[in-house]
This record gives structure tokens, sequence and C-alpha cells, in this order.
């Protein structure tokens, strides 16, 4: 934010290998999202305009847009609350409170699915309801990170300035802390209505009855083989999000690392007794999951959590759950060493400048339905000497591509908080290229690959759309798992379900938080 | 548009940042507070503008009592250390923001704003980003925002840091211009004594204790003043004096924080045979309230004047004492010249009393 000071900084051109570093993970992206989708399209599609007038298009897509609107609304009234209190005001327990907030978004979706499935009692259960407050529940998280620093950063003495020339509150308010707001609010929103209009596991277990576009593209490719129907969507809605993203989103959806000291003021009891209340709402359905998951029909049991780890004493145990657990494990630590080094060069790459076409590459995943990946890269590489389908790295290499968008969200504020020049002042002490790299740079990168490891890992861990699609027998993951038990009948499915949702989010929370209070320090 | 300031404390925590701070700044002034970095300074504008509650004191603007009143209703203009320009709004709408809030009509908006901007020297920038200004433009344009809305007072704080000798010298130019061509009360605060020099009417050493306030005031104001203490409110007798008007007369007057004048005093360029040329002033009018006798504001008066001569690097100081004066005169270190003589407006018995204004001791017989 200007202070006043004119600030002329010269830039020099990138070098050829800083403008070439980006390429590979722009191919990375292609190579798994872009290129299976059109060839999807391409494939399967005679006449795209005849599946507006197929049954159940037009309600999906319709569905999509006004519940997309209404949990971006709800997201907005209950996310900024938090968001001020946190910005603006000192409270107790303010780190736990910023973890408890920021990490819903890393969880799997089947996870916060079967979290509400837990808490709701059944005339709620796969409600409209219950899914607009799971989408709450997720994209909070996104506000927060997005508005939150802006919010921080507005200097106390700049709205006191206000205030000297007369403004009262209302007009503070208006004119000077909303339009500092506005391009933070209006980024976190797009992106928040993304992911809801497109919200695809939360919908599948809990809302049964209503379909998203996302939905609706699994419902026509599996359930009716209507595979050109759900390509023509898959694109339609990959343009539509992607043109979205990078018309509302472009600047300000970078996920800062909060540094600075909220302002000095006094501690208000009304502040802490409002944000608290919020943060007991987030925790409620966390502890639901957790009683459901030793709650049996006749009483409490543990019997969930030992068919988990292949302990149970039923007639047939379950060796499909530890299978289950180890494939996710292998899956997230390959794909983080595919998406950390993509993820942290792109953040480099676009922490020095925003070049737009990159970006609407590499936020390709977020718009293009995970199930068409899925079926496009089943359709696309089934040729020799390409034929993947069955390779063990597949599945890892579509989960690197799904969560670089994020992965680069949290790294760019970290990469673009190290201090330019040191690599050269270190050349000037003698220092060779090697030296540079091991003793200067790669330090100072530690705190972003960290982070960037964290995000990747935890959405690895968490994919499930795209991976549904590419799991055989032998290489089934956690979410797949998870889902597949709770929709099972059966008090002991529904038990070993939400151990192993338990499991996935204290894993995927724990890798954040410990990340992002890492990476602070 | 005076602005009174009593016994005012704060603390935050442990730490007692202001202790009983009392002053008084009389309608169109500026006085400049001193004082070591950290001695609260900034806090004191703070608490002026209703940006800080005081634990103690009251704060008044031409007698009305405004401690309670939130900072937006008070009218007080408070120049931001760090400007405080608004980085969304360009350079216009920055110096409109305060007309905007007191509903101006549109067309008297325009008109203000551009008045201002040529009165700081940057007519032709309005529509540029605030990222365009260099530390002075920023400055002005924080100085033309807050004047615009006319406030009853102004407070600066620090307003010449950061900025190389030339700049501030201007800087400091334009704003004791605009600060007097539209008789604005104001409180400025700086740890630089030149600053205060060029600026400001009086000055006021913060935690010092003293309650009575020394500054420099216009003719026109110094004559009312003078019918009150000088004349002890007779409003037969003439309050002026042959080169009152002058450029380089002087008027110094004391007030105690409710604005009540308690002393004043007069420095005039004149000759005496003695000593001859521009570094001999006169001081004339030099007189206390009756009921403000033996407080040490006779002293405090000339120390003041004394100061500002030696800032005009003037050399000898003289005055026609009324002999019932003459110990006053020997304490503050003058020397009784020559023979006495009877006055002849007053019919009084006088001598004439000279001191150097460079030394301490009054050792004239060089």
């Amino acid at each position: 934010m200007g202070r006043g000071m004119a600030r002329h900084r010269l830039v020099r051109l990138p070098t050829p290998t800083q403008r070439l570093a980006p390429i590979p993970s722009a191919l990375l992206v292609t190579a798994v999202v872009l290129v299976p989708l059109i060839v999807l399209v391409v494939e399967t599609v005679d006449d795209p305009w005849s599946v507006w007038s197929r049954p159940g298009v037009g309600r999906a897509v319709w569905f999509s847009v006004w519940q997309g609107a209404l949990s971006t609304l709800a997201t907005l009234a209950i996310g900024l609350v938090p968001t001020w209190i946190l910005a603006r005001h000192p409270v107790r327990g303010r780190r736990f409170l910023m973890a408890l907030f920021t990490v819903p978004f890393v969880l799997p979706t089947v996870v916060v699915g079967a979290a509400f499935l837990a808490l709701l009692p059944s005339s709620l259960d796969r409600s409209l309801v219950a899914i607009l407050l799971a989408h709450v529940f997720f994209n909070v998280s996104v506000v927060l990170r997005t508005v939150l620093p802006v919010w921080r950063s507005i200097d106390e003495d700049l709205l006191a300035a206000a205030r000297t020339l007369g403004a009262p509150p209302f007009q503070v308010a208006y004119r000077v802390v909303w339009p500092l707001l506005r391009p933070a609010i209006v980024a976190a929103s797009s992106l928040v209505f993304v992911m809801c209009a497109t919200s695809y596991g939360v919908i599948r277990v809990l809302g049964s009855g209503w379909s998203t576009v996302d939905v609706e593209i699994y419902r026509r490719a599996v359930a009716l083989g209507d595979v050109s129907g759900a390509a023509v969507l898959a694109a339609i809605q990959a343009l539509v999000v992607v043109a979205a993203l990078a018309v509302f989103a472009r600047r300000s959806t970078e996920w800062s690392v909060v540094r600075a000291a909220p302002p000095i003021r006094r501690r208000r009891l009304v502040h802490e007794i409002v944000v608290w209340s919020l943060a007991l709402a987030f925790v409620v359905p966390m502890v639901a999951l957790a009683v459901t998951s030793l709650r049996s029909s006749t009483g409490w049991s543990f019997a969930g959590w030992r068919n988990l780890f292949g302990l149970a004493d039923s007639r047939r145990p379950d060796t499909r759950i530890v299978e289950a657990l180890t494939n996710s494990l292998v899956f997230a630590f390959v794909a983080a060493i595919v998406a950390v080094p993509a993820g942290v060069t792109l953040a480099r790459s676009a922490a020095r400048r925003s070049r737009r076409w990159l970006s609407a590459v590499v936020d390709a995943p977020i718009g293009v339905s995970a199930v068409a990946v899925g079926l496009g890269i089943v359709i696309t590489y089934d040729v020799d000497p390409i034929d993947v389908r069955g390779s063990w790295w597949l599945v890892p290499v579509v989960h690197a591509s799904v969560a670089l968008p994020f992965v680069v969200r949290s790294a760019v504020p970290l990469v673009r908080s190290i201090p330019s020049g040191l690599g050269e002042a270190a050349a000037t002490l003698g220092a060779s290229p090697w030296r540079r790299w091991t003793r200067v740079e790669f330090p100072l990168l530690r705190p972003a690959i960290a982070t960037a490891a964290a995000f990747s890992l935890a959405m690895s861990l968490g994919e499930f759309g795209a991976t549904s699609f590419l799991t055989r027998r032998d290489t089934t993951t956690l979410p797949i798992v998870v889902e597949s038990l709770l929709s099972r009948p059966g008090s002991l499915s529904v038990m070993t379900g939400s151990a192993a949702a338990i499991l996935l989010l204290v894993a995927t929370a724990g890798l954040v938080v410990f990340v992002d209070r890492r990476a602070r320090t | 548009m005076s602005l009174s300031i009593f016994d005012v404390a704060i603390a935050f925590g442990d730490r007692r940042v202001l202790q009983g701070e009392t002053l008084h700044v009389p309608t169109a002034s500026i006085l400049a507070v001193v004082g070591a970095s950290g001695s609260g300074k900034t806090t004191l504008l703070r608490v002026v503008a209703g940006l800080e509650r005081p634990d103690h004191g009251r704060i008044e603007i031409d007698g009305d009592d405004v401690t309670d009143w939130p900072t937006h209703r008070r009218r007080v203009g408070l120049v931001f250390q760090d400007n405080q320009l608004f980085p969304h709004l360009n350079v216009a709408d920055n110096v409109a923001f305060g007309l905007r809030t007191a509903g101006w009509a549109r067309h008297d908006v325009e008109h203000r704003v551009a008045e201002l901007l040529d009165a700081v020297g940057l007519a032709d920038r309005g529509d540029q980003s605030i990222d365009t200004l260099s530390g002075g433009e920023a400055k002005r344009v924080a100085l033309a925002r807050t004047l615009a809305p006319m406030p009853r007072v102004v407070l600066l704080d620090e307003p010449f840091a950061g900025l190389d000798d030339e700049r501030r010298l201007h800087l400091a130019g334009v704003v004791r211009q605009m600060l007097h061509t539209s008789n604005t009360t104001a409180l400025l605060v700086s740890h630089d004594p030149s600053d205060v020099a060029t600026v400001a009417d009086g000055i006021h050493r913060l935690g010092s204790r003293e309650s009575v306030t020394v500054v420099s005031v216009p003719v026109a104001t110094i004559r009312p003043l003078r019918r009150e203490v000088l004349r002890a409110g007779m409003t037969n007798q003439s309050v002026e004096f042959d080169g009152d008007e002058e450029p380089d007369t002087f008027h110094l007057a004391a007030f105690d924080p409710s604005g009540r004048v308690l002393a004043t005093s007069t420095w005039l360029r004149r000759d005496h045979p003695r000593s001859t040329g521009p570094r001999t002033y006169q001081l004339r009018g030099m007189a206390t309230a009756v009921d403000q006798q033996s407080r040490g504001l006779g002293a405090r008066l000339i120390d003041e004047g004394l100061t500002r001569l030696r800032e005009r690097q003037v050399d000898v100081v003289w005055a026609n004492a009324r002999d019932a004066a003459l110990d006053f005169y020997r304490r503050q270190n003058f020397e009784v010249i020559g023979d006495g003589f009877v006055e002849s407006v007053t019919g009084l018995p006088h001598h004439v009393v000279m001191r150097s204004v460079v030394a301490d001791a009054g050792d004239l017989s060089s």
C-alpha cells in the first residue's frame, strides 16, 4: 500500500531460465487435465446442443448456480465475522482459532460430508441445509486466508485519519475499509462460488436428490452411460470456471501467512464470546464424527477402529482398508515429490510477475470436473505405447495436478517475502552457484517448500473425485473407502467409515497446522 | 477557535505517558510542543483529536468541553506523521474526503479542492495516484486534506520529519502561510528546535509543569490584550504604540490554560543614542495583570523575547522603565543608563535600562 513515498524500482527482464522454469509445471497440468478433457470432448461428442434437452441437465446447472450463490453468501456472512475479529482485535487463543478456521479447506470432502452426516438429525440428513452448512464449514477458511491479511494490513491510523476528517463509524467502514477490502472479498467470493458450484464429494455423501453439474457429469458418465453428455458439461464448466477465476480472482487469492501483530486495542469480551462460539460450531461436527466412530447400535465400542486397522474379529476381515491406508500414504508422498518442485517453481515465477495465461492453466484443475479428468485419462491414454491406465503412478500424478493451484497459492506469499539480492550478495562474497543454492536460496525457500508439501500431502490424502475413476481394486485410497463404507448399511461399516474419516482428518489438519506454524517462525 | 488542555494524564498499562499536561493555544496561533522522543508528544495530539481517551483531565475547544466527544464530531484536523493518505483515492479525492463527510455540494467541493491544491503547489496533480507523490508532496496533500473542511483546530505530528533541509524550509513556509492566512489555531509536535523557530508562535515543553503559555500574537490581537493588562481595562487610554505594525515588531502574550491573558510585551526595532543600527531593539508595554504579580511572568516574557532577539541576531535591547520597575529590570540583568526623566504620557519618573542580548550579564561598558 502506498505510503506516500514514490517507489520506482527497476525490474530486470527475466533470464531465459527464469522464463522457461514454469513450463514443465504447465505441461504437467496440460497433460493430466487439459488434454484428457479435450480428447474426451472430441472423441465422444457429435451434437453438443442436444445435451441441454436431456433430463436433469438444466436442473443441475440451475442448482449449481443458485446453490453456489447461496453458499457463497452464507460463507461470507459467517466467515467475515471471525475474519474481522481476528484481524482487528486481540483475542485469547488466537493461534488455535486461526488454525481451526483455516484448516477445514484442506479436509477431504468425504470427511466433511461424513462429519455433517454424523452431526445432523436424520430429518436434516442429506438435505439442502446440510449441504449449505458443509460448504460454509469448508470455505470460511478461504475467506479467512484471503481477506484477513488485507484487513490486518489496514493501518489503524488510516481509519483514525478518516475520523478526524469527520467520518462517523459507518462512513469509515463504507468509504475506507470496504474499498480496501473489496478486491480480496471479490476474489474470495469467486473462489468460494466456484468451489461450491462444482462441489462433488460433499453432495455425493450428503445430498441425495440434489445434483450439481459435477454430480450430473458423474451420473451421466457412470449411471446413464451418456459419456458425450458428461464431456460437454465438463468442457463448458471448465471454460466458465477458468474464465471466472481469471477475471475475478487473479490477484488476491494468495494465501498469506500472517506475521503482523494485531493493532493494540483493549480486549473485549464480546469479541471473544462471538469468535469462540463460532469455533465451537466448527469443532462440533468433528466431535460428532468421533462419537459416531465409537457408537455401535448396542453401545460404545472400538469395533470400528479395530476393523480399520485390520484387527477385526468379524467373519470377513476387510483387508481392503489397510491396503487403502498404505496406498493413500504412498500416493500422497509421490504426489508431493511432483507437486512441490512444480508448485514452488510456479510460485517463484508468479511472485516475480503474474502471467495470466499461466495462472489460467494452473487454475484449470479447480474448474475441470475431477470426474471428467478421470474419464478423460481413461479414454486418452489407452493406446500403446502410452497406455498408462494401469501404472501405479497415475493416481499420484493426478493428485499432484489437482493440488497444484492450492500449493501455488499457499507458497506465493512466502516466496515473495524472501528479500531479493541475497544471492547476489553471496556471489560478491565469492560463493559459487551451487553454494549459493545450498547455502542461501534453498534455506530461504524452506518455509515455502514446507507449506507446499503440507498442502500437497493433505490434498492428495483427501482427493476423491478423480481417484474414484482411476482406482482399481488394488489401488484404492482411504477417501474412496470412507465413501463406500458410509453408503453401506450396518452400524459397523458406519463406525469404520467414521473412524477412517477421523484418521484422514487428523492427518490432513495436523500437516497443515504443523507446517503453518513452522513457516511462521 | 482557541484550544485548552487541562491537566491531561494518560497511561498505557504501567507506562505513564502524560502526567498532568496543561496548555493553551490562543485563537489563530501556532503552538509547538517539544520534548524528547517517547515523551508523549504524539499521544497528546491523539488525546486532543479524541483518538485516545485521557485517564484524567479535559480538553476544551472554544470553551466547549469536548473530552467526551467522538473524534468525528470534534472538527479537529490531524496531519499524521506518516500522512495516512487513502491509498484507494487519488490526490483530489483525498483532499475532498472531509468535505464529502461534511456534506458539501459537489460544486463547492471541486472549488475548495482546487483552491487548496493550488495553495500547496499541486494544482495540476489532482487526478494522480498518491503513489506518484514524493515525501514532501505527500505531506502537502495531507496538509491540504486536513485544512479543507476548515477544522477548528489543526494538529501536526512532526510535519517536517524525513525531509532534506531545502524541502523542509520550503514546507515550513507553506505550513505557516496556510495556517496564518486561514487564521487556524494549531498545535505542532516536533523534536527539532529549528522547525519550531520557523513555524511556531510559541513553545510548550512537555512535562515542564508550566501551565502558562507564551506566544507571539498579531497586532490586532495584542491591542485588546494590552487594554486588559497594561491599562487594567481602562478604555480612555490609547493602547496603540508607534511602530506596532512595523514588520520587524513582535508582540508576546502570556495566557493561562483557560485563555485569560496574564502579561504582554512588545518588541520593536528602535535605535538608542548609545546603540544604533538594526541590531538594537526597544521593549515596550511590558505589563503583568495586577493579580498575577511576582509569579515570574515578566521574567518569562523577557526570556522568550530574548530568545527571539537572538534568532534575529540582535545585540542590544533597551526600555524606558518606571522607577518602580527598576528592581525588576535589574534582576533581569538590565543596567540603568544615564539620568532619570519624567515621561510625558504617564507623568511618572522613568529611567532608561539596557542589556546585551547575547551575554547573560548586562555588561554594556565597552
